[in-house]
């Protein structure tokens, strides 16, 4: 397997972890101070940095999803040198019963065989409303 | 084998151009049939098919920017076989007089040296926020 496609492979595997809420997994992914950094901020984390805030936020989102998981499916890969960018959608049940279907756009960075950095592209008015009933962080 | 170093060229040219919000110079990008997919859902369409209906879209933005055009910064570039990833944010004033922060990550796939159809993820509460007010499209 060329370093391309390990880091595919590792990619599809953390969607994987993360569709499980397998929280020890998904941490055991990163290098020790690699972060999930969501470049859409609505009121959730924007930056979430070390293996126990990665834990933390990935076991919870079993009570989030607690039906169907996050429940994301890979569309497209793009890899280059030590990046892969995903595209996926969701389709999951939220639980307040809405369904969750968004649609993402993923930058991995990795390192040696581990993430540094998932940078998270997504649709946030979706999130918002789905998640916090379109309430909104004061603005800048 | 595709031309990844020619795409990359191409991916940064089509930002450029709808920076000067050159409405031919983008559409001629594409192909005929050619498509801007806006994977975050907002009042704006999410699908905006063909050249004439780019060239209307593209001929919008110097409205909605007057004094410094949609002004998009490339941050990294990420290509394999037909497709080009860049991770982008914007600097920008809109009409309002609000600043147009948006962080974008781009899917372009390519064809013989034209656009077939470019995907943009970006932040759709931040844009509803400054374009719409917050005036958000019926929930499916």
């Amino acid at each position: 397997m060329t370093g391309l496609e390990a880091n595919k492979h590792l990619a599809r595997k953390y969607i994987q972890m993360l569709n499980a809420a397998d929280g020890d997994g998904f941490a055991d992914m990163f290098v020790e101070d690699g972060a999930i950094i969501v470049q859409s901020p609505t009121m959730g984390l924007h930056v979430t940095r070390g293996g126990e805030a990665i834990r933390k936020l990935v076991k919870h989102l079993r009570k989030i999803f607690p039906e169907t998981g996050l429940r994301i499916t890979v569309d497209e890969m793009t890899a280059e040198e030590n990046r892969v960018a995903v595209t996926a959608h969701s389709d999951a049940v939220h639980v307040s019963g809405k369904a969750y279907s968004n649609r993402y756009h993923f930058l991995f960075y990795f390192k040696d065989g581990k993430v540094t950095e998932c940078h998270e592209y997504l649709d946030s008015m979706l999130v918002n409303n789905v998640f916090f009933d379109g309430a909104q962080r004061p603005q800048s | 084998m595709a031309d990844l170093e020619g795409n990359k060229r191409l991916a940064r040219k089509y930002l450029e151009l709808i920076g000067k919000g050159d409405v031919d110079g983008v559409a001629n990008m594409f192909v005929e049939n050619g498509a801007i997919i806006v994977q975050s859902h907002t009042l704006l369409p999410p699908e905006v098919r063909g050249r004439e209906a780019i060239r209307g879209l593209i001929g919008m933005l110097p409205g909605l920017f007057p004094e410094t055009g949609l002004r998009i910064l490339v941050d990294e570039v990420t290509a394999e076989d037909n497709r080009v990833s860049i991770v982008a944010h914007s600097d920008a004033v809109h009409a309002s007089g609000k600043k147009y922060k948006n962080r974008y990550h781009f899917l372009i796939y390519f064809k013989d040296g034209k656009i077939v159809e470019s995907h943009e993820y970006l932040d759709s509460l931040y844009l509803t926020n400054v374009f719409f007010d917050g005036a958000q499209p019926p929930q499916a």
